[in-house]
């Protein structure tokens, strides 16, 4: 009697068994495969942005050099060469530039009065700038950062320097490269 | 013979065949996204054009660039020549047809060496930089 059962339920498992190998599993498959695929890509291919890094290194190196050009040799924008002076190349600020730098001069002692903007790069990018600071989003525009700084010449002036640097600097992908 | 046990022995074995070679086949896939050149070029473009920026002239810089240096060997590729700077931008090639190239904006002279690992270098290999005053 109970030989008979077990055959009995064999034969019904035999019979209703689920196919292992069915068009659902497959498509379990693909589905888990396309998630870790898509995932995957995502993440390796992800961008890495310095844009913001790289507009507070030329607004620290350009607060360095005018600190230096106006306290040392009494210099100011006018009378010397802000790219020979500041060791930047002069032809990554000419057309089509991803750099943007304004400066603006307040002198708070004395005669009091305002010079510039000294503007050098691309103009179209201080537009940009003030988009960004007003979007809640807008991930393509390039990072500003805006530095005061106090400087103090020998006669004993103090001049309040506004330097906005911009950098929409994203890097690019190129075929070829040198050599193999 | 059960015809019919051996028909259900069969279907789990390729059942089973049939994950591990898709399981396999994806840690193929995320193990070589992960090894891949693209993100270790932009990597090390982008840090070594904003060391440059940041550098003022005498500096000397040294940078391992072992990672680097394993990819291009996996792509037979010249390590003398995976780095190169020129015309104010770092081009990085690790990979076989393309390239990512960076610029930087400090005017100044750069003189590159590779220095392969050796024991000298704990195995390691640098990017030797020396930033110089542009005459």
């Amino acid at each position: 009697m109970k030989t008979n059962k077990v055959i009995l339920n064999k034969k019904v498992y035999l019979s209703k068994r689920a196919n292992l190998l069915s068009i659902w599993w497959f498509a379990i498959l693909a589905l888990i495969g396309t998630a870790i695929v898509i995932a995957t890509a995502v993440f390796y291919s992800s961008h890495i942005d310095v844009r913001k890094a790289e507009s507070e290194i030329l607004a620290n190196n350009i607060a360095k050099c005018l600190n230096v050009q106006i306290v040392e040799n009494e210099k100011f924008l006018d009378s010397f060469d802000i790219f020979k002076e500041c060791r930047l190349n002069k032809e990554v600020f000419e057309k089509g530039s991803v750099y943007f730098i304004s400066i603006i001069a307040t002198k708070q002692t004395g005669n009091t009065g305002e010079s510039g903007p000294y503007k050098f790069g691309n103009n179209a990018l201080e537009i940009d700038c003030k988009i960004k600071k007003e979007a809640k989003s807008a991930e393509k525009y390039p990072d500003c950062t805006q530095k005061l700084a106090e400087v103090y010449t020998m006669k004993g002036d103090r001049i309040l320097l506004t330097i906005l640097a911009v950098s929409n600097n994203d890097g690019r992908d190129v075929s070829g490269g040198k050599d193999e | 013979m059960n015809k019919k046990g051996d028909e259900i022995l069969f279907e789990q074995i390729i059942f089973i065949v049939l994950n591990l070679v898709f399981f396999l086949l994806l840690l193929a896939f995320v193990f070589n996204s992960a090894s891949g050149a693209f993100v270790t070029e932009q990597f090390y473009a982008k840090e070594i054009a904003l060391l440059i920026d940041t550098a003022e002239p005498g500096t000397m810089i040294s940078l391992d660039i072992t990672d680097a240096y394993n990819i291009a060997k996996n792509n037979n590729l010249d390590i003398q020549n995976i780095i190169n700077i020129e015309n104010s931008d770092v081009i990085v090639k690790l990979g076989g047809s393309r390239a990512y190239v960076f610029r930087f904006f400090n005017d100044v002279k750069i003189e590159k060496t590779i220095r392969p690992p050796s024991l000298e270098t704990d195995d390691k290999t640098f990017l030797d930089l020396f930033i110089k005053e542009k005459s």
